[in-house]
Order: C-alpha cells, then structure tokens, then sequence
C-alpha cells in the first residue's frame, strides 16, 4: 500500500526532471506533490536541480551575445577560404 | 571538363550552406572541446574544408550535421593524441549510472539527508567566477554523448524535440539522462565545495 501511494525519492527525482522536458501526467503531478510535501531532500534536491538550470543559463547568457559576432566573423572567413579553393 | 568544373562550383555550394547551417555550433563545440579560441577555428575550418574534399563519397543517408561533427571529433581526439594525451578521461555510461544509483540506498531514499551548504549561499562574485569552470570540470567526466545532450541544451539554447532528433533519443531517453547528469553535477559541485570549506 505504502508504495502504490508514495513515490521512491529516486523515482521523486526522476519526475523532478521529467517534469521539466516532458511533463507529467495529471497523476503523477498528484504523487509528486504529496512526495514533496513530505520530503524536505527531495524538496532539497529540486532546489539543486532549478539552481544548476540557473547556473548553465546565467554562463551560456553571458557568454553567448560576446561570441555571436566574432562566429560570424570566422564563419566568413571560412567562406573567403571556400571561394579561393581549387582542389 | 566543363562539367566538373561545375561540380566543384556544385560542392563549394553545398558546403556553404552546411557552414550558415552548422559553423556556430561546431565552432562551440570545439572550443568546448579544446579551450584554444585559435585552434578552435582551425579545426572548424578545416573541418568543412575536409567535407568538400570527401563530398562525392558522402552518403546522403546520413545527416550533413552528424558526418561534419563526427570529422570534427575526429581532428580533436588526433590533436590530443598528437600530443600524447588521451582526451577520454570521461566515464562510461554505465558507470554514471552505477555512480548515481549509490547516492541512493536500498530503499532508494537519499544517502545524503538534507541540503547541502553549497545550495543555501548566497554566491559572492569570486565564487561567480569559478562556477563555469566548476561546471565544466564537472562535465568532462560525463559520457560524451551525454556532455554532448547538456551542450546543445545549455549552451545552445535547443529545444527538447530537436536535441532529441539529432541525437537519436527519445524524449524518455532524453530526460532520463538529465535525470542522471543533475544528480551527477550536484554530487560534483557539493564535493568540489567541501574540498574548498
């Protein structure tokens, strides 16, 4: 009975993830919810899991509007290259 | 002769639009790879360069996108084997999956109760600075193909329908590798902040 009704904190944090890309079934979403209202490492764990989300963008963001232009630039010279190739 | 004069101007073409299509993720995945801005470019270009040479024998079977990465995979491993080293240091995936299975125990609740202290700070601008070569650092030890699904997420930005289009993964595949790595990247960024405190 215990486990029909209550996730495992290994299948709490597979749905943590699941949730985030694919969603979660109305019942899933129910189970879940009850895991995590009972559960302060797993609540642990989805802090974890929304501040490595966080940490990536915050990196990928800062880097990603210096870099565009300077791609280009390379990505131009590569077809400066192609034109005057004869092989 | 006229003809094949044609066909270069035919394959130059070809490799053109494979550059607007592909060159910014290559190029990202190269620095990813290799740190060295310079040789970065060099082994992009040559990449495509290589592409044009091999065109007549591709096979249209398979995906422009995947034939260049995996020239450019190539030319990355020669330069590290080049220089004596061998670029796999990362785990296999059957040992990420043994390693995150043991931050569970026999009932599968969590070995390590609570929060973590790296989790509840709030992090100062050095701490900042180190976070990206953390996460890196942490990433290197992920199976490549997996480090390869975290890059095009992250660091390109793409959408769930697409990483796993090119990828070769269902979506269930797809998060159950996310799955694996949040729970690999969390161990690793907690032991690397225990070794500093």
């Amino acid at each position: 009975m215990k486990n029909f009704l209550f996730y495992s904190c290994k299948k709490a944090s597979e749905l943590i993830e699941k949730e985030k890309i694919a969603g979660l079934s109305s019942v899933e979403k129910v189970r879940l919810e009850l895991h995590l209202s009972m559960c302060r490492d797993c609540k642990a764990y989805k802090h974890s899991s929304d501040a490595i989300d966080q940490k990536f963008t915050k990196i990928h963001h800062a880097k990603d509007a210096a870099s565009k232009a300077e791609i280009e630039e390379m990505k131009n010279r590569l077809l400066d290259h192609l034109k005057d190739s004869n092989d | 002769m006229g003809h094949l004069k044609n066909k270069e101007e035919e394959n130059k073409s070809i490799i053109a639009q494979w550059a607007d299509l592909y060159y910014h993720e290559l190029y990202r995945w190269a620095k990813h790879k290799l740190t060295d801005i310079h040789l970065a470019e060099d082994l992009t270009q040559e990449t495509f360069m290589a592409a044009l040479k091999a065109l007549n024998g591709f096979k249209a079977q398979s995906k422009p996108r995947t034939w260049l990465f995996q020239i450019l995979n190539n030319k990355i491993v020669d330069h590290y084997r080049s220089k004596g080293k061998n670029i796999s240091v990362s785990m296999e995936e059957y040992q990420l999956m043994d390693y995150t299975d043991g931050m569970f125990d026999v009932q599968n609740g969590w070995k390590e109760k609570g929060m973590n202290s790296f989790w509840s700070g709030t992090d100062s601008q050095a701490e900042e600075l180190d976070m990206e070569q953390n996460l890196n650092n942490c990433m290197y030890s992920l199976p490549e193909a997996w480090r390869k699904v975290v890059f095009d997420k992250y660091y390109l930005d793409k959408k769930t329908e697409i990483i796993c289009d090119e990828n070769g993964l269902s979506k269930t595949n797809y998060w159950q590798i996310m799955h694996r790595m949040k729970l690999f990247l969390k161990d690793c960024l907690e032991r690397i902040h225990k070794n500093k405190h």
